[in-house]
């Protein structure tokens, strides 16, 4: 009896400490913030890209009719788009879509995420045929930011906000659901670059390290002549398919990893893969995307060390040349040295 | 202006009071229970969003539907992403068109005239904001490449069986079809604008991208074009948003 006492109060003790863990302050909130701006950015991007193709799209005098569009759906599935087959109504949705994204981009909050939510599943299911993997983890990953606070940053009142939480005394409920939301966003992020790692790593065609040439000249893909003709080098085709595996592969481990830089170099190498694919593929609301979900493999806390360490170079940038007064004449120009003195 | 990063800590704000051992805990009875509660859903979603990514294996076969049951309709994803092989053919999708020019009587069918190839070099001439037109086509191929497979193994079945099938698989597909018949319209009625369209056909084929160990050769090898299915004629739909 005594033993099993002795057993419950340590699984007690264990079971508070991981709710401590949890609901005591808020995590990632630099990450999720930055996801917010992208995915409000990405889906006006995604909206006014084709604005002027927007009826051939998701009218209702669409080549995707709302009749077939609508039995493309799946059980549960919906979209506003086809609670009437009006014009006004269309152009309303499609109108608040941006607006509601630009409000949410700046803003966030959790009312906004819930209508941005609404919004973009709408609109994605209005029409599927021009989905791609990027939409896929937007859809799931504003889901799961229902839970968290997405304008702890970079939002208008964000640093009261942050003192408000921060005056919460001991833990809470709402730290917690912030807590798992930040833990499903960065879990389902892992789980697109080690399946999409898994998947290449099996397949011969990335063995061989011909991969890249094949990509590159897949005529929907091909939005550079340069780019295909270096994938078509030997040497940079195999390099750019290993280190794309190696870097997928990668992730799941370098978020564990209690080392801020590995955190830091596979965040970088990521937004690096993903501007290539933007600019080389074309893809640029999918690499938008992915690079907002790559932003929450960094904690806040590398984020700060990371924006001191570039402190130097900020200050570089953002000193102006400054033209030195004009002596009278006569009188000589002072050393270098001490003009920097006399200006600092 | 200060760093929007860097933030000052309250002394100690960062840190997570610990269950005071053998005192009372720090955390109530009603936290507990809410933090274990949501805890229920992020385990189970986790779970199953491994198994659902997962390879193909008997233990996921015995589990696809409880895991199906927690990922769709709102968690359904694929990240294969060009994996495990990339597409090593690009797609062509040739239209033909009835029609009847100016005031002539008699009906007209065009050479076929490949509309992919215009399509997919759209995006380049706005490369910050790229039209999403490509994927229209991109998913067009998809579903007739399926359709024709699915053709091809009902042609295989046993004569009596073959209409039964082949009707079974122009129901599934019906959606498909009318989405082709609309498409094709628009760009019929773009291309030959003055004439009176009767009616659209399309046909699909694929072209093999040279392999990587022929990409040097002089004159480059010549790709055979595969046939993969070319669709009755449809009739031409007016009013199709452009």
């Amino acid at each position: 009896m005594e033993k099993f006492r002795t057993f419950s109060a340590a699984a007690s003790r264990r079971v508070d400490r991981l709710i401590l863990a949890v609901s005591c302050q808020e995590r990632r909130l630099i990450g999720i913030a930055l996801l917010r701006i992208i995915i409000g950015f990405a889906t006006i991007l995604y909206c006014l890209s084709d604005y002027g193709h927007r009826q051939f799209f998701w009218g209702p005098h669409s080549y995707d009719s709302p009749q077939a569009a609508s039995s493309a759906l799946p059980r549960w599935g919906f979209s506003l788009y086809f609670v009437s087959n009006s014009e006004a109504w269309f152009e309303l949705l499609f109108h608040l879509t941006i607006v509601a994204s630009a409000l949410f981009m700046v803003f966030g909050g959790r009312i906004l995420t819930l209508v941005q939510a609404v919004l973009m599943w709408s609109l994605h299911n209005r029409n599927q045929d021009i989905l791609e993997g990027g939409d896929n983890l937007a859809q799931i990953l504003i889901l799961f930011m229902l839970l968290t606070v997405s304008n702890g940053y970079f939002a208008p009142g964000a640093k009261a906000r942050r003192a408000a939480l921060r005056q919460v005394p001991g833990p809470t409920f709402g730290t917690a659901l912030h807590n798992l939301g930040a833990y499903l966003i960065v879990f389902q992020v892992a789980i697109v670059y080690l399946a999409s790692g898994y998947w290449k790593i099996a397949g011969q065609v990335w063995q061989q390290g011909v991969a890249m040439y094949y990509v590159s000249r897949i005529n929907g893909f091909a939005m550079s002549t340069t780019y295909a003709h270096l994938m078509g080098n030997p040497f940079i085709g195999t390099a750019v398919s290993y280190v794309t595996i190696f870097i997928e592969l990668a992730f799941p481990f370098a978020i564990l990893s209690s080392k801020a830089w590995i955190r830091k170099a596979q965040t970088l190498s990521l937004e690096g893969l993903h501007l290539g694919i933007m600019a080389f593929m074309g893809l640029v609301c999918f690499g938008l995307i992915m690079i907002g979900a790559d932003c929450t493999a960094m904690r806040d806390e590398d984020y700060r060390s990371l924006w001191i360490q570039v402190a130097p170079l900020r200050k570089r940038l953002t000193r102006r040349p400054q033209r030195a007064p004009a002596l009278p004449s006569g009188s000589v120009a002072p050393p270098l040295d001490l003009r920097e003195e006399t200006r600092a | 202006m200060g760093s929007p990063l860097v933030v000052n800590e309250p002394p100690g704000g960062g840190m997570v009071p610990s269950p005071s051992a053998g005192g009372r805990s720090p955390v109530s009875v009603r936290l507990r229970a809410s933090v274990l509660l949501s805890l229920v859903p992020v385990v189970l979603y986790t779970l199953a969003c491994l198994v659902y990514n997962a390879p193909a294996s008997p233990a996921k076969t015995r589990l696809a539907t409880p895991v199906n049951a927690v990922i769709n309709p709102y968690f359904g994803q694929d990240w294969m992403l060009f994996a495990p092989a990339p597409s090593t053919v690009n797609d062509i999708l040739m239209m033909d068109v009835k029609l009847k020019a100016g005031n002539s009587e008699g009906e007209t069918t065009t050479i076929p005239v490949d509309i992919e190839e215009p399509i997919d070099r759209m995006p380049r001439s706005n490369r910050v904001m790229p039209t999403k037109l490509p994927g229209v086509l991109l998913a067009l191929q998809e579903s007739f490449t399926n359709y024709a497979n699915g053709l091809n193994d009902a042609l295989k079945a046993p004569k009596a069986q073959q209409p039964a099938l082949e009707d079974a698989l122009s129901r599934r597909y019906a959606a498909e079809f009318v989405e082709l018949q609309r498409f094709l319209s628009i760009r019929a009625g773009t291309m030959y604008p003055d004439a009176q369209i009767i009616a659209v056909r399309a046909t699909f084929d694929k072209r093999p991208i040279t392999p990587f160990s022929e990409r040097d050769m002089h004159p480059a090898p010549k790709q055979p074009v595969q046939g993969v299915l070319q669709t009755a004629w449809m009739p031409y739909v007016s009013g199709v948003a452009d």
